[in-house]
């Protein structure tokens, strides 16, 4: 029982956290291409 | 010549029925009516209830360990992690991260309706289920075939056939288990707010982003690099748009050949010993529970997100982080729309579901690393 309790919350904690760097990873992904998007119109 | 006659009878399958086997047949029969007359996931409901058939003829010995034909597609593609990644491949080909990536806040509630998994687990492990047994149990509530295979073959594979026709079954009476609950959970004005317009997703960021992934979730859980690899290459052919005849292939013509190799030998794991037990009738019953507190939970998450967001997010969004792809969506855009039928929400609930795919495949590598 009390494994199963450590992998409840050790397994729920895990998948949370790969969302959150998922969504780190998107929003820094966005910073970066938006930035590279403005420096391109700049040029054009 | 009597008794040659005799003895041709005698190697004949005939004496060796049993009433276990007929029971088999009355469920293979009911699964391809299912999927013929009802369109209940047919693709795979079909193969598995014929699947069911052909594992239950006496001396045919197609599951016959090393001899028999399906016995060799099951070891070869699932034993061997073959067929549920190729799934994968196939369905990365398959899916648009577009409205993600305009809306990345929803990521969360895929992580929000894995907590049905980890409840179910909690669950079986407490009626008696083994760990392992019930972390399959779990992963049921992720609604994602592929993975509930994936992960039955890693860590019980007597349960495998029934865990698979759970997942399949429940996953195809989406529409009639989610709205209820969805209602239940909500307030009118809840399910009628609007979302924000989406902003528009650079080509770009399509690219990185099965790229920066697969590096990410691979990282923190390596037991997901099967599933997780072939399914962001998917979509990497799909975005990158250079090769479309690979993601033609793979959307297509791979994809259906290996759910027919898929399909058969998870029927052809279901013969009468394994199946007609009490178990099973739990796996059923656990397997629904998965589903509606997976619902729930996203659901729920979504409200509790609503305590901290000035741009307020419709509720509903919650039930789509359940990886039913794209069913779960359809169902949140259709009682959002009872509500409000000029709210269309099918776009906003895509992100939550495919992000769900993603949290059902992190939730199996999980159980994976802790438990094999």
């Amino acid at each position: 029982m009390v494994d199963g309790l450590i992998i409840f919350i050790a397994g729920l904690g895990g998948v949370f956290l790969g969302m959150a760097l998922l969504y780190t990873s998107i929003r820094v992904t966005y910073l970066i291409t938006s930035g590279f998007d403005k420096k391109r119109k700049k040029n054009d | 010549m009597i008794e040659k006659l005799f003895s041709l009878f005698k190697t004949s399958g005939i004496f060796y029925l049993t009433p276990g086997i007929l029971v088999m047949w009355a469920v293979a029969f009911t699964l391809i009516y299912l999927a013929i007359a009802k369109d209940y996931e047919p693709l795979l409901l079909l193969p598995i209830g014929f699947g069911i058939i052909l594992a239950n003829l006496p001396l045919a010995g197609l599951m016959d360990p090393h001899e028999g034909l399906l016995w060799k597609f099951y070891h070869y593609g699932i034993q061997w992690e073959i067929i549920p990644p190729l799934i994968f491949l196939g369905l990365g080909a398959l899916t648009d991260f577009g409205p993600l990536l305009a809306n990345p806040g929803l990521i969360f509630l895929g992580a929000g309706a894995q907590a049905g998994v980890y409840l179910t687990f909690f669950a079986a492990h407490a009626i008696g289920f083994n760990l392992k047994e019930a972390a399959t149990v779990g992963i049921i509530g992720g609604a994602d075939g592929p993975t509930t295979i994936f992960l039955a073959a890693k860590l019980a594979p007597h349960m495998l056939g029934s865990c698979a026709v759970a997942a399949y079954s429940y996953m195809a009476l989406v529409p009639i288990i989610q709205p209820p609950i969805m209602r239940l959970l909500t307030t009118k004005e809840e399910r009628v707010i609007r979302m924000k317009k989406s902003r528009k997703v650079s080509q770009l960021e399509k690219i990185l982003f099965p790229i920066i992934s697969t590096l990410l979730i691979i990282i923190l859980v390596p037991a997901s690099a099967p599933l997780i690899s072939m399914f962001m290459l998917g979509n990497l052919f799909r975005e990158a748009k250079a090769v479309a005849r690979l993601t033609h292939a793979a959307q297509n013509e791979l994809l259906n050949i290996v759910t027919i190799f898929l399909g058969l030998p998870v029927g052809a794991t279901m013969n009468a010993e394994i199946f007609l037990q009490t178990k099973v009738i739990f796996i059923f019953f656990l397997g629904l529970f998965a589903f509606a507190v997976s619902t729930a939970t996203g659901v729920i998450l979504a409200k509790f997100m609503n305590l901290f967001l000035k741009q307020k997010i419709n509720p509903l969004l919650g039930a789509a982080g359940v990886s039913a792809v794209p069913m779960a969506a359809r169902v949140v855009h259709k009682v959002g729309a009872q509500a409000d039928k000029k709210n269309y929400l099918l776009m906003y609930a895509m992100g939550p579901n495919v992000a769900g795919v993603i949290g059902t495949v992190i939730a199996a590598g999980i159980f994976l690393t802790l438990l094999k």
